[in-house]
Parts: structure tokens; sequence; C-alpha cells
């Protein structure tokens, strides 16, 4: 079955800048291959300066690979205008910084803006904006301006404005940073049952908990590529993986082999 | 105060009555403005007060908060009305009872157009402000910087807050001159942070297809014919009865 999104090759390096040594930068992404199938649930995993963002704004178009391909529902990128438009139609970002992306005078209204950007009535805006609100539970707080609210709610409130866009894949860069433990809770909720509605999505975290927990399907990059993928047991899983590419094993697998060894070396004791 | 004018100004009772609130605030501007300041000012002073207070539901003490930086001017500039500077024989400040006149007036004029302007930011949310704007055809363009200056106002205030706290507990400012210096800094990375932040925002737009026009959904208008009548109304009432009184009312 033809992948949702696909990569192929896709080779990317930032200008280097005046003060950089020899003037060479090392290449965020060098030649990341991914596969993103539809219902997709994919946690992108990497230390800091692994590529995480980098291959995010690559996604929706922002950024366009040196060399390499990238494909939605197995058609090349269109780059022109309309072209991205509609793939940012099909595509939404949810970026890490929720201040980054809610730029209106009320939740309300910044929900509305994709909607309307996408040529929609205002009715059929209205009730996108209605429906977003529902499902990210901002009713009450839809009439206030963004800075009036905690930084889960501004959280939410940003991938509300993602959802009325009515997108196949929801892509959300550190989703669960700065959020507590019950945001976190909460936010797993809601990303479930967007999930349960059809919503492909790929996340970039830290969190290695979370992606345990949540994910169907890891990535793991390192200096630009991606060095492993698969099942979340077996990739989070593989001690000499995560120390490798300088993330931790989650906390549950870690209990987990702790009690294996704990239960090996007394197997050993009793059985000397 | 920015922050605290904001929040009155999105949860007061009249948060949803923009149109009537404007047309009352606009005809007190004009009492304010046209009727002799005595008594028209001061009843423009009462009725917005217990306009803002009574009706929008504010709190007094955050009312009171954001009066005091208005007024502290306004005394000021009272008080130098009041004397005149003198030549003959050398240097001399007198006090000028013509001055004190108007510096009594223009006093009083000044704090009926504070209390008004205070009674439209705090009942007026800024959403709701500039939908007013948009319906009365203002150009798309002026709308647009003035929402984004709204927005990046908060931003910006919470990062020069952040960073004043950080120099602060570094002892940033112990010295006037290691006050100068960290001061200077403050400002080079609230520019920095305001240009990141730019950049940021605008693909963050760009990833909601933004098509060179900031258009978000107008919210719709709760205000009936009987609010605008009332809000007409009132500051008829208080201009005709403060045209009566004058003759009466001697001024101060």
């Amino acid at each position: 079955m033809t992948p949702l999104l696909e990569l192929r090759d896709v080779h990317y390096a930032y200008a280097p800048t005046l003060r950089m040594a020899g003037g060479q930068r090392p290449p965020a992404l060098a030649g990341v291959c991914l596969a993103i199938a539809r219902r997709a649930r994919l946690a992108i995993l990497g230390a800091n300066g692994a590529g995480k963002s980098t291959l995010l704004w690559h996604l929706n178009g922002t950024l366009r690979p040196a060399t390499g391909n990238l494909l939605y529902a197995g058609k090349p990128f269109d780059y022109s205008r309309h072209g991205l438009a509609d793939l940012r139609q099909r595509l939404a970002l949810v970026l890490q910084e929720s201040d980054d992306q809610l730029f209106a005078g009320t939740i309300r209204e910044d929900i509305s803006f994709g909607p309307l950007n996408l040529g929609l009535s205002e009715a059929e805006t209205a009730a996108r904006v209605e429906e977003s609100l529902a499902a990210m539970q901002l009713n009450e707080i839809a009439e206030l301006p963004p800075h009036q609210l905690s930084h889960g709610q501004r959280k939410r409130a940003a991938i509300a404005g993602a959802l009325a866009m009515r997108p196949e894949l929801l892509v959300l860069d550190e989703p669960t940073a700065g959020l507590d433990p019950r945001g976190v809770d909460a936010l797993a909720g809601q990303l479930e049952r967007l999930h349960a509605s059809g919503i492909a999505i790929v996340f970039t975290t830290h969190d290695i908990d979370f992606a345990h927990r949540w994910a169907s399907e890891v990535a793991v990059l390192q200096h630009g590529r991606v060095v492993a993928s698969g099942a979340p047991n077996a990739i989070l899983g593989d001690a000499a993986l995560m120390a490798r590419t300088g993330l931790r094993l989650p906390i549950t697998l870690a209990i987990q082999a702790a009690v294996r060894g704990s239960d090996q070396k007394h197997s050993t004791e009793t059985g000397a | 105060m920015l922050r605290s004018i904001d929040s009155c100004a999105c949860t007061n009772r009249w948060r949803n009555h923009s149109e009537a609130v404007a047309v009352f605030c606009s005809g007190l501007m004009l009492c304010a403005m046209l009727v002799p300041p005595w008594p028209g000012a001061p009843l423009v002073v009462a009725v917005s007060l217990a306009a803002v207070l009574a009706g929008g539901g504010v709190s007094a003490r955050s009312y009171l908060r954001s009066l005091v930086l208005p007024a502290g001017f306004l005394v000021t500039s009272a008080i130098g009305l009041c004397f005149s500077l003198g030549w003959t024989g050398g240097w001399h400040v007198t006090y000028s009872p013509l001055g004190a006149q108007t510096a009594l007036a223009t006093g009083l004029r000044a704090l009926a157009a504070i209390s008004v302007t205070m009674l439209f930011s705090f009942t007026v949310p800024m959403p709701r402000w500039l939908a007013l704007l948009r319906r009365m055809r203002v150009p798309e363009t002026l709308l647009d910087l003035i929402l984004l200056t709204y927005r990046t106002l908060f931003l910006l205030n919470d990062g020069l807050t952040a960073i004043l706290r950080a120099q602060r507990n570094r002892l940033g400012y112990r010295t006037p001159s290691r006050a100068f210096h960290s001061g200077g800094l403050a400002a080079c990375a609230l520019f920095v942070r305001a240009i990141n932040h730019s950049q940021r925002m605008e693909r963050g737009l760009a990833a909601r297809n933004y098509t060179g026009r900031l258009v978000v959904l107008l919210p719709p208008s709760s205000t009936r014919l009987r609010h605008l009548l009332l809000a007409l109304a009132v500051p008829i009432f208080i201009g005709i009865a403060a045209l009566l009184a004058t003759p009466s009312v001697p001024f101060p």
C-alpha cells in the first residue's frame, strides 16, 4: 500500500554562518528515508541537533531538500504556491512554541484563520471552528486572548487551529514540552481521539516515556539520518542503540530490564 | 498594568456589547470636550466611574491602580499652570489666580477625557475593538498591524520581564553603571527575540496557508437597539444637564 508520506534519501544543510570554523556546517539531514503510513502514530526521536525539527519543516514544504524526494500519497511534492497550499491543507503542522502560531485576538478567531485561508465560507468556517473547539475542549476559553491562557491551553489551541484545516496528517513538534504529567495525559487522550477519527499523527519528542506509551512506531534520528525505526518495544528497548543515540530506555522497559537482571543474578547465585 | 486592563476588558460584564459601549464612550467624550467643564466634567467622571465599576463590574482596585499614572501626569501639569515665571527684577515664580482657574478647567476636562478612555479600555476587549474597526471599513493593513502589535506587546512584555528578572538575580542593577549596561543588554536581547519571533511566526502562519492577510471570523455582536438608544441617551442627558446647570452653579 502506498504510504501517505514518504521521504527518499533527503539531504539538507543550512547555510554556514560567518563565525563557523572553515565555513562548513554539518548537514542537518543526511539521507533521510522514512515512510509514514495512513493512520500512523509515529514518534520521531533523537538528541538535540539530530535534525528532528528540520525534518518536520520538510514535511510541510517549508524547507526544500537539497537532494532527494518527498512524496505525498505517491506523488512528488509540488512546491508551487498552489501545490503548497494543497499540501498544507492535507498536512497540518503544530509548532513547538504555541506563541509562534497563535496571532489573533481570541482563540476562536485564531482557529478560523486556516479555514478562511482555504477559501471556505464564513458558515463553513464557523462550523469547523466549533468542531475544533469541541475536539480540544476549548469552548470555555474560546473568547480569551492567547496570552491569558496557560501553556497547556495554548498548546491545545494551536492544535485546534491545525485541526480546523481537517488534515489527513497532523505533525506536532515536541507536543509534550513544558506540560505537566496531567497535561501530558490530557494531550494523549485528545490525540487518541483524533487518531481514532482517522487522522495520522507524527510527532517529534524528547519524552521517551510518552513515545513508548503512545506511538505505534518510532524512528530514531542521529546526525540527520534515521538510524532505526520500528515497533516501540523493539527500538526503545535496545539499550545499546539508546545509549549510542544519546537517548535512554523508557522507564517501564528500564524497570523490566533491572528486574530481569536481578532475577538472573539471583538464579546464578542460587545455582552456585 | 497592561495585563490587568486587558484581563478586565476580556472578562467584564459589557464585553459582548462593544458597539453600545463605543457609542456611549463617544458621547461621553464629546461631553468632556464640548460642554462647560463645570459641572460637565465631574458629571462625566461620575458616570464613567459608575459605568466601569457598577456596570462593567470591574474591580475598583485594578481601575484605581491604572488611574495613578495618568492622574499623576495630570496633577503635575495642572500645578505648572498655576504658577507663572516672572523676569522683572530677576527670576521669580508667582501664583497666578487666572492660571489656577485655567488649570482647574483644563484639569477637569482632561480628567473627564481620561475617565472615558479608561472606561473604554476596561470594558472593550481588543478583538472586539478590532472587529468594530473592521466593520467601519478601516484599512486591513492598519488592522493587521494593530493586531500584531497587540499580540507582540504581551509576548515581548513577558520576554522583558524574564530578562530583567534574570539580570537582577545576578546583580545586574547593583550600581548605576551596571544598570545602564544591563539595560542596554536587555534592549538588545529583546530586539533579537522580537526578530526571531517574527520569523517563527511567519513560518507558523505559512503552515496555515497565510495569503498575506490576517483574516479571521468576526465575533458576533449581542448589542440590541435598546442598548444603543440607552448609550446615546445618557451622554445627551449629561450634556443638557451640564448646559442648563452652568449659569446657576458657580465655577469654584
